[in-house]
């Protein structure tokens, strides 16, 4: 008798690769018992491959279900999951799409797929209630440049050298033409979302970088700095009034003075 | 006061999360619902909306992810997070499967089948223990659907429950049309399984569609899909069961092609028919049914 840690590896790699003579003499049936663990083997490949193919509408409406089947296989494979919630599963997709097996297809593929999963995982999060600009107004001035702020859990920023928040347009609002000129053209997307709804706008270089700066937890003035960068025109006092008028800040951190998010 | 509360509850159905919404708007006739927690870790949307409807109706937490069967021990981080959203529901049951699903911390995203032995049992009530003590509760442990057995098996499957309650002092989910599939699948009498299975231990009741698949070889498999109405052998089966353990929290899966809610709503009212007319008529009754 085998132990059963070893009869588990067995299993599974007959169910996730190739079945080996070894497994055969492990299994019992009434009449094959091979061909009733190929129904092991379907349910793991088909279960994942509808869930990557629901993680990214956008990608398998462009390269078709084939190839799409084929590549969640393919992340199946060199990357299976290694947590029991499917739904935080195949992120690594887009890492994979974009390596040199995948060099065939359209150079914006790995921006859509990037696209695909974050607004899917951004349309189920939740609003955190949002503060005022006026908050800001008990840090002293000196101090702001070391303040960071919070933003809502449903925001994501993305950046592409190609317009690929119109290919999902096109797909979402089912308004293909039948063909389409595209162009490269680089692009600042802003994504929101929250409680099943999703959509995103485009930003300029100086808002996106700021926005994205502090979203990664950057104090206000690298913000800016990061901005600056890109737009010497940036106007830090002007971006900050947007950003607590549209609702995005959620707390706000002084290394100085523990504030009312603390 | 859960006690009392499941012991006068009518047949329950699975709650997806195409139907949370509509739940919470139209607030259905329902008895009870059942969850799998791990549609809600990552969904915020989702949980905020469960713990709206575990206001009004009661809430059964079933996990696919626990994986008690799994030789190299359970996730605890899994189970840590299953924990804290069982703490926030107060879930009138807590279930999973006599099955696994990891091995070496890959996930298989299925329900596999256990050789029934010395070893396995000692595993798998180890697994129980480990939970129950993490949860703070009964875990209520499900008989599987199979399609293949294993040569080393020592022990039948309702021995292998039997010897699992013994050790743990867990609760059993009798899965009535998972004991239709697998009898027919490998070969032998679910009635005789019936009256073999601790009957005292039954917490709940499931019933889940199924779909036959014709085999290579000229026979036919059943396949446990959740995707499709309650088949007549297994509406058979389960009036057996209720004329012989009693009525019991029942549950109607379906978790593949699912239907409005309304169509799940009218198969718990027949397992709640089913149940009544069983219990009037008894066990010889139910069988020849």
């Amino acid at each position: 008798m085998l132990a059963l840690a070893e009869t588990q590896a067995t299993f599974r790699h007959a169910v996730a690769g190739e079945p080996s003579s070894a497994v055969a003499g492990l299994l019992v049936a009434p009449r094959d018992p091979i061909e009733r663990l190929s129904i092991y083997r379907r349910h793991y490949r088909e279960s994942f491959r509808r869930h990557l193919r629901g993680r990214y509408p956008t990608l398998e409406w462009l390269i078709g279900t084939p190839r799409m089947t084929a590549l969640a296989d393919a992340v199946l494979e060199a990357r299976p999951p290694r947590a029991p919630s499917l739904a935080e599963y195949g992120a690594e997709l887009t890492e994979i799409i974009a390596g040199p097996d995948y060099a065939d297809l359209p150079p914006y593929v790995a921006d859509i797929a990037r696209l695909d999963w974050r607004l899917g995982s951004i349309a189920v999060e939740i609003e955190a209630p949002a503060i005022a600009i006026t908050d800001l107004a008990a840090i002293p001035p000196h101090r702001l440049g070391d303040v960071r702020v919070d933003l809502q859990p449903g925001l994501s920023y993305l950046r592409s050298a190609w317009p690929v928040d119109e290919l999902v347009k096109l797909r979402v609002t089912e308004t293909a033409p039948e063909q389409l000129a595209f162009a490269a053209e680089t692009v600042h997307l802003e994504l929101r979302g929250a409680r099943g709804k999703f959509g995103w706008r485009r930003l300029s270089g100086g808002e996106f970088f700021f926005r994205q700066s502090l979203q990664a937890d950057r104090p206000l003035a690298a913000a800016a700095e990061q901005a600056l960068c890109d737009d010497p025109g940036f106007d830090i006092s002007a971006a900050l009034a947007r950003l607590f008028a549209e609702g995005l800040a959620t707390a706000i951190h002084s290394p100085h003075r523990e504030t009312q998010d603390d | 006061m859960h006690s009392q509360v499941v012991s006068s509850l009518g047949a329950g159905v699975g709650l997806r999360l195409q139907h949370l919404a509509a739940v919470i708007k139209d607030r259905p006739d329902a008895s009870w619902f059942e969850i799998h927690p791990e549609n809600y870790l990552a969904n915020p949307y989702a949980a905020e909306l469960l713990l709206e409807i575990a206001r009004s109706y009661p809430i059964s937490v079933h996990s696919v992810g626990v994986s008690v069967g799994s030789a190299g021990g359970i996730d605890r981080t899994h189970l840590a997070r299953v924990k804290a959203l069982i703490d926030r529901l107060d879930p009138i049951m807590v279930s999973g499967h006599l099955a696994w699903s990891t091995h070496e911390g890959d996930y298989l995203n299925d329900l596999l089948p256990l050789p029934y032995h010395r070893e396995s049992l000692a595993i798998v009530a180890d697994h129980i223990n480990q939970v129950q003590d993490a949860l703070g509760r009964p875990y209520h442990l499900e008989n599987p659907s199979t399609y293949l057995g294993f040569a080393d098996s020592t022990m039948t499957e309702t021995a292998f429950l039997a010897a699992v309650v013994d050790k743990t002092g867990c609760r059993l989910l009798c899965d009535v049309s998972n004991v239709h599939v697998s009898a027919h699948n490998l070969g032998y009498d679910p009635y005789r399984y019936i009256d073999e299975f601790p009957g005292e231990a039954i917490g709940e009741m499931h019933l889940g569609g199924l779909e036959i698949e014709a085999e290579a070889n000229g026979g036919e498999v059943i396949i446990d899909t959740h995707s499709r109405p309650i088949d007549g052998h297994a509406w058979d089966l389960y009036a057996y069961a209720v004329a012989r353990f009693g009525a019991r929290p029942t549950l109607i899966e379906w978790d593949n092609a699912i239907p409005e809610l309304t169509t799940l709503l009218d198969e718990a009212a027949k397992a709640d028919a089913v149940a009544a007319s069983a219990l009037k008529s008894g066990v010889r009754s139910a069988r020849a049914g």
